[in-house]
């Protein structure tokens, strides 16, 4: 076997237990269970919102023949949910703390427009910057909403009045935040910045793109100076 | 009823006492709706509760249960001090002008009695209530009413005591109440006017429950309302066939209200004398002398050509009855060991008489005991009622019982008799489930054995079951148009009717009970349905929508109205002395010139007005009576509490109740006093169910869930007793429990003074059936009206206890 | 859906209704100052629809005692008696009592609340005359109409898991018959035709009863859904709430703005965002490290 091939093989399975760890050209940025975590949320979340869709809209009625047509998605679209808030709770446990307010997010947010427009120079951006921990913690508590709103829209008649209406608002406004954070998040994740998606595949990221993207999490993994 | 479901419409004022016809007669009650709709027509609702009728009442009443003849005779007082008479009809249509022979106390002068009362039988000595008789054996009557020895007089004297004070300390309503529905009730003395009355249980389940009846008629013809569209005294019947029933036969009657005969009249001739009223005014048509011919064809129908003019046609088969053997004496003759064997055909003696734990007791001493029925009831059950009831051990009881699974009114073809007096033709439906038989085969197969083992063992009398008059073309099942044809009554025999000069052949349908003949040559069942089946074929088949009588609702091609398809009884008495109607825009019958038209007339058609024959024919009097010397405890009707009362009857203290209440011995048969049951109950019926019958079908059981305990909320507060609690009632004879419905539907009443406390609670519920609960009867006493032999199931004392 | 019913309005579908034949507004009067109670009208509901035994009856026979059938309406009971002991202060300081009986039912609202709220299409229809229909096989069960609802009429099944209330009987109605409960009220208090006739038989009765003690007679057919097609004669007109019927019922605002303001505004903004990607992609293209090889870009 070559060392090349070694290389790979040794890398997953570190990238398996640990993270933050750079191998040749490699950095580790998510172990597996991370990842897993992640996918379960992406694949609940998309079990819910397409379900959600076919409620939220007659434009996408059709979409209900896909699991087994209208009283199906009122059945399984909670369900759906409830694994969604409960893989955001374990993706909650690994990165409450990482997602943590930290040197250099204010620098980040005061940069948001150079930052859109591939301008940012910005050294001091750790493994997450402030947008992504921004997303974190607004995926959390939307997550919370949905969840308080949804139990409301679950069982109706046993909650007062006024709660359903108030949820039936939550719980769509929470949507058509959600929609148009997941457009994004996908964007910025694959096309927008080519070797990102890797991370949540792989669970490896190049050097070069984590200098480029994640310049001081690049040097504390690396141990390279400025 | 006097009139008919429709005319109901056309009265101006309705009163609704001693009855909840929105309640139990939902379906007739819309001619009231109607009346009110179209006409504006007041309704006055008078009753111990606030019903589903007083809610849509235009002034309600609430009275204390067994005040009614108080309330009634406070309106006629009323009435008559303020002058709100129907002065000229009083004069000539009632018996008003007629003198009473001298010696005649009322109760007002007697301490509560009429004159003649033997306190240790119980009952009167009438010969003090009798007319004045002329030389000419006429009643002796002073037209100008000024007479103090006449009818009116003595009338306003009697009713004088009834005071709006007195009647507000009776009934224990307000003064004003009282007045104002007096005076609404009263508006319809104006001649154009005509207001009706609606009664039904509430009247007829008391102790003194004719003369409420008597109270109506007398307020009725006081205010000219009887025999008018409009008008009348109206008996709601409570079940679809019940006034058939009664036509037909009781206990104390033969079919077509025809006397029972008693043992002092062995022979027909003895029968017909006593029984045939003599004419009391000379312009009386007294259609009762005509007893004879319904007799005869009566026992021709019965016998057939068994029934000769050599045996007095088998007058002798008939029983004589040497006591009474009314509905409550069967029971009490079976708890004493007389009566051996019961048939109980429709009939649920346990839940309907009163004092269930004794007709448990009275049935459990029977050898045998027949139950044709759709269910098993509590009657078929009485060997397994629940301990409550105090059975005995089912393995102590003799009695043999036989259940016949019978055919409701749905599995059979038949006629029902309504309130209307509508003999109404109905057909079968669906075929009787699995055994059960129509009536008429499980009597038909009952006679035929009969006869079977009559002939071969002979016995005491086999000649009246033998000789039976069975010629049905299916003797097993007989055809009931067979029958119909039967009761209408055909020719035996050619004959010519001596007055119209008419031939009639054999083998004829008669066209009505006028050509029935005492000679043998006739038959009829039933005099009084006669005409409804005849060579015009089934008349009650008819269902002929139009009506014919420009608006008022007769449809004389609707089924057959006895008598005679006659809409409305006395309709003469909606004519003035000259014929014409008192309202126009409201006409019974009026003479044309030649002729009495309109509805059939209640009188010879050919009567000239100036012959002023009274319009009551089948009165002696000719006239309607305000004055009835043949009521047990009184002529004029007279306050007297329910057995159980709660207060001395602040009329006459002494003799607070009626005198003459029927009551029975047995060591069971006990009656509470106020000190130990003090609150007044009363017992109502509810749209949902019927009778004992609906708890046995599970959507109306859905409708009404349980029995239940009405308590006026200021009752329940003082016992601490919340809506949905439950409560147990007792009376001197038992208790029940049940929910208590907490309600402002039952005011506490201020009664002589002090406040009295009524409840009361539906029927409906016992052991057998789907629906279980209590029976209310349970609670009721065994004491009975002295003329109708009904017991007071509607007034009576218990305690209420949280359970 | 009855072959010669077209419809008027159907629930969460953007084409339109397929009704282009005409019919009268068809309504049902219910003159409360008749009704005794019976509950006949109950009963033929029940039978009508094969309806029997409705469920609260079934499950809690000794919850309730009262001459109600039962506290509410249920998926299987659509028809229901409301009883109601009131105690009227009169002007002239006396009292008068009214034991008052309404009639609880769908009012098959002109502007159906439960129509607008629901998210399934098809599952709540209105037809050309006017009825409100619900349609179980498109039904998926989500309440929405409960809410929808200003008169909470609409109730889930339990076992079906999809609503149900009274559908004015459309299935004797497209042949030509009255409603089952009209067919059954022994006093006429229930009425059926046209809205326009009923209403000129309702305002003469509201007359009459103003001349008869109910100063406050009044027809009870909310302007704030838009009427409805079951019109109340009120003896008590200025308490509806008596009768178990709200004083001035509207498609709650809430339904409205969630129906009308946030899906189109949520719908245009998730289209914004997509976008938004689409002309940031044209405008900035890629953000890619530099030296990344081009196997490092296309591994996933």
């Amino acid at each position: 076997m070559s060392q090349e091939v070694m290389t790979q093989s040794q890398l997953a399975t570190l990238a398996r237990e640990k993270e933050d760890l750079a191998v040749d050209g490699l950095i580790v940025r998510h172990t597996a269970a991370v990842r897993l975590t992640h996918w379960l949320v992406a694949i609940f979340f998309f079990l819910s919102l397409f379900t959600g869709f076919v409620i939220f809209t007659p434009f996408f009625a059709g979409w209900a023949s896909v699991f087994g047509g209208g009283p199906m998605v009122r059945t399984l679209h909670p369900w759906f949910a409830l694994g969604f808030t409960i893989a955001i709770l374990y993706l909650y446990r690994y990165w409450k703390m990482k997602m943590k307010k930290e040197a250099g997010d204010e620098e980040w947010k005061d940069n948001f427009g150079p930052y859109i427009r591939y301008e940012s120079e910005l050294q001091n951006v750790g493994k997450y910057n402030a947008g992504q921990k921004i997303y974190f913690w607004a995926v959390f508590w939307g997550a919370i909403a949905f969840l308080a709103s949804g139990i409301v829209m679950w069982f109706p008649t046993v909650f007062p009045y006024f709660l359903r209406t108030i949820s039936y608002w939550l719980h769509e406004i929470t949507f058509v935040a959600f929609v148009i954070g997941i457009i994004y998040h996908i964007y910025m994740s694959t096309t927008a910045m080519p070797g990102t998606f890797r991370a949540m595949t792989r669970g490896t990221v190049t050097k070069d793109w984590a200098k480029w993207h994640h310049p001081r999490w690049y040097r504390e993994v690396t141990g390279e100076k400025k | 009823m006097t009139n008919n479901w429709v005319d109901i419409k056309n009265a101006d004022v309705i009163l609704v006492m001693g009855g909840n016809p929105a309640e139990n007669h939902p379906c007739g009650f819309k001619w009231a709706i109607e009346a009110k709709k179209t006409r504006n027509a007041k309704l006055i609702c008078v009753d111990p509760r606030f019903n589903r009728t007083a809610a849509v009442s235009d002034q309600f009443v609430q009275i204390r249960s067994g005040t009614d003849i108080a309330f009634l005779a406070g309106v006629m007082n009323y009435m008559l001090t303020n002058n709100r008479i129907h002065k000229e009809y009083v004069a000539n249509y009632t018996n008003a002008p007629f003198l009473i022979k001298e010696g005649l106390l009322l109760p007002g002068d007697n301490d509560g009695l009429f004159s003649g009362f033997d306190p240790q039988k119980r009952a009167y000595d009438k010969s003090t209530w009798a007319y004045e008789m002329g030389t000419d054996n006429f009643v002796k009557v002073d037209m100008t009413l000024e007479d103090p020895r006449c009818v009116f007089q003595l009338m306003k004297k009697h009713y004088s005591r009834y005071t709006a004070e007195m009647v507000a300390s009776i009934c224990g309503c307000s003064k004003e109440d009282f007045l104002k529905a007096a005076e609404m009730i009263s508006s319809t003395y104006a001649p154009e006017k005509a207001g009706t009355i609606m009664y039904a249980l509430g009247w007829t389940h008391h102790s003194s429950a004719v003369q409420n009846i008597r109270a109506a008629a007398s307020m009725q013809l006081l205010l000219g309302n009887v025999g008018r569209p409009g008008g009348g005294v109206n008996a709601l019947r409570g079940h679809s066939n019940i006034q058939g029933a009664t036509d037909m036969n009781q206990t104390h009657t033969l079919p077509g209200y025809l006397k029972m005969p008693k043992p002092e009249w062995q022979s027909l001739k003895e029968f017909i004398d006593a029984t045939t009223p003599k004419k009391l005014r000379p312009n009386s048509m007294n259609y009762w002398e005509n007893t004879d011919k319904f007799m005869v064809s009566m026992l021709k129908a019965f016998w057939g050509s068994a029934a000769t003019t050599e045996n007095d046609f088998a007058y002798s088969w008939l029983p004589k009855m040497d006591r009474d053997y009314s509905w409550v004496y069967i029971y009490d003759g079976a708890y004493n060991g007389i009566v051996k064997g019961v048939f109980s055909f429709g009939m649920n003696p346990v839940g309907n008489g009163p004092h269930s734990k004794k007709m448990v007791q009275a049935l459990s001493r029977l050898d045998w005991l027949v139950v044709a029925e759709n269910f098993e009831t509590e009657t078929a059950s009485f060997w397994k009622a629940p301990k409550e009831y105090d059975p005995p051990a089912a393995a102590q009881i003799k009695t043999e019982v036989f259940m016949l699974p019978a055919a409701n009114f749905a599995e059979k073809d038949g006629v029902f008799t309504n309130s209307s007096r509508w003999l109404q033709w109905k057909w079968k439906v669906v075929d009787p489930p699995g055994d059960a038989k129509a009536d008429q085969e499980i009597i038909g197969r009952l006679v035929l054995k009969l006869r079977e083992l009559y002939n071969k063992e002979g016995g005491k009398l086999p000649d009246p079951v033998v000789k039976m008059a069975w010629n049905y073309s299916n003797p097993v099942s007989p055809n009931l148009e067979e029958v119909a044809k039967e009761v209408n009554g055909k020719v035996l025999e050619d004959f010519t009717d001596e007055k119209t000069k008419v031939d009639y052949k054999k083998g004829q349908q008669v066209p009505g009970y006028a050509v029935l003949r005492a000679d043998g040559k006739t038959l009829s069942g039933n005099w009084l349905h006669s005409g409804y089946y005849t060579e015009a074929g089934n008349l009650a088949m008819r269902r002929n929508p139009v009506d014919d009588s420009g608006g008022l609702g007769a449809y004389h091609n609707w089924a057959f109205n006895w008598p005679a398809n006659r809409r409305i009884m006395y309709n003469r008495a909606s004519a003035d002395l000259n014929g014409k109607p008192w309202d126009p825009k409201r006409p019974g019958i009026w003479w044309n010139g030649e002729k009495w038209v309109g509805d059939v007339p209640d009188y010879k058609p050919d009567y000239k007005p100036e012959e002023m024959i009274g319009p009551f024919i089948m009165n002696p009097e000719g006239v309607g009576k305000l004055y009835a010397v043949e009521m047990n405890e009184g002529p004029f009707p007279e306050h007297y509490e329910p057995y159980e009362t709660p207060v001395d009857n602040p009329l006459h203290p002494k003799v607070s109740s009626n005198p003459v209440t029927k009551l029975f011995k047995t060591k069971m048969d006990v009656y509470g006093t106020r000190d130990k049951f003090p609150i007044v109950c009363t017992t109502f019926r509810l749209t949902e169910h019927f009778h004992y019958w609906t708890k046995h079908e599970a959507i109306l059981n859905q409708l009404q869930q349980e029995f239940f305990v009405e308590i006026p909320e200021e009752l329940a507060k003082e016992k601490g007793i919340k809506h949905g609690d439950r409560v147990k009632v007792s009376s001197a004879r038992g208790s029940v429990e049940g929910k208590a419905m907490v309600t402002k539907r039952i005011r506490p009443l201020k009664v002589a003074g002090q406040t009295v406390w009524q409840i009361g609670f539906p029927i409906h519920w016992g052991y057998a059936g789907k629906s279980v609960g209590p029976l209310a009867n349970t609670l009721t006493p065994t004491a009975l009206d002295p003329n109708s032999s009904t017991p007071e199931y509607k007034a009576f004392l218990v305690s209420l206890d949280k359970a | 859906m009855p072959s010669n019913m077209e419809l008027r309005r159907i629930s969460a579908t953007p084409s339109p209704a397929t009704g282009v034949r005409t019919a009268p507004t068809v309504a049902k009067m219910i003159d409360t100052t008749t009704c005794i109670g019976c509950k006949a009208c109950e009963v033929a509901c029940q039978e009508w629809n094969d309806l029997f035994n409705a469920d609260i009856a079934l499950e809690a026979p000794s919850e309730f005692g009262s001459y109600q059938t039962m506290p509410d309406l249920t998926a299987n009971f659509w028809n229901l008696i409301r009883f109601n002991e009131h105690v009227e202060k009169r002007p002239d300081g006396s009292e008068k009592f009214h034991w008052l009986m309404a009639k609880d039912q769908c009012m098959h609202c002109e502007d159906p609340g439960c129509l607008k709220a629901c998210p399934a299409p098809g599952a709540i229809v209105q037809y050309t005359n006017g009825v409100v229909d619900f349609q179980q096989e498109h039904c998926i069960g989500c309440e929405y109409c409960v809410t929808g609802c200003p008169f909470d009429i609409p109730r889930l099944s339990k076992k079906t898991k999809k609503v149900y209330k009274c559908t004015l009987c459309t299935d004797r109605l497209a042949y030509g018959l009255e409603p089952a409960c009209i067919k059954a009220c022994p006093t006429g208090c229930l009425q059926f035709g046209t809205k326009e006739h009923l209403v000129q038989i309702a305002n003469a009765r509201v007359e009459q009863l103003k001349h008869n003690g109910y100063e406050k007679a009044a027809i009870y057919d909310p302007p704030g859904v838009g009427g409805t097609g079951v019109i109340y004669v009120l003896g008590l007109g200025d308490q509806p709430e008596l009768y178990g019927l709200p004083n001035d019922p509207h498609v709650p605002w809430t339904v409205s703005v969630w129906k009308h303001a946030l899906k189109p505004i949520g719908s245009l903004l998730m289209i914004g965002a997509l976008l938004g990607t689409i002309i940031h992609y044209v405008r900035y293209g890629r953000n890619e490290a530099p030296g990344m090889r081009k196997v490092d870009r296309e591994e996933v």
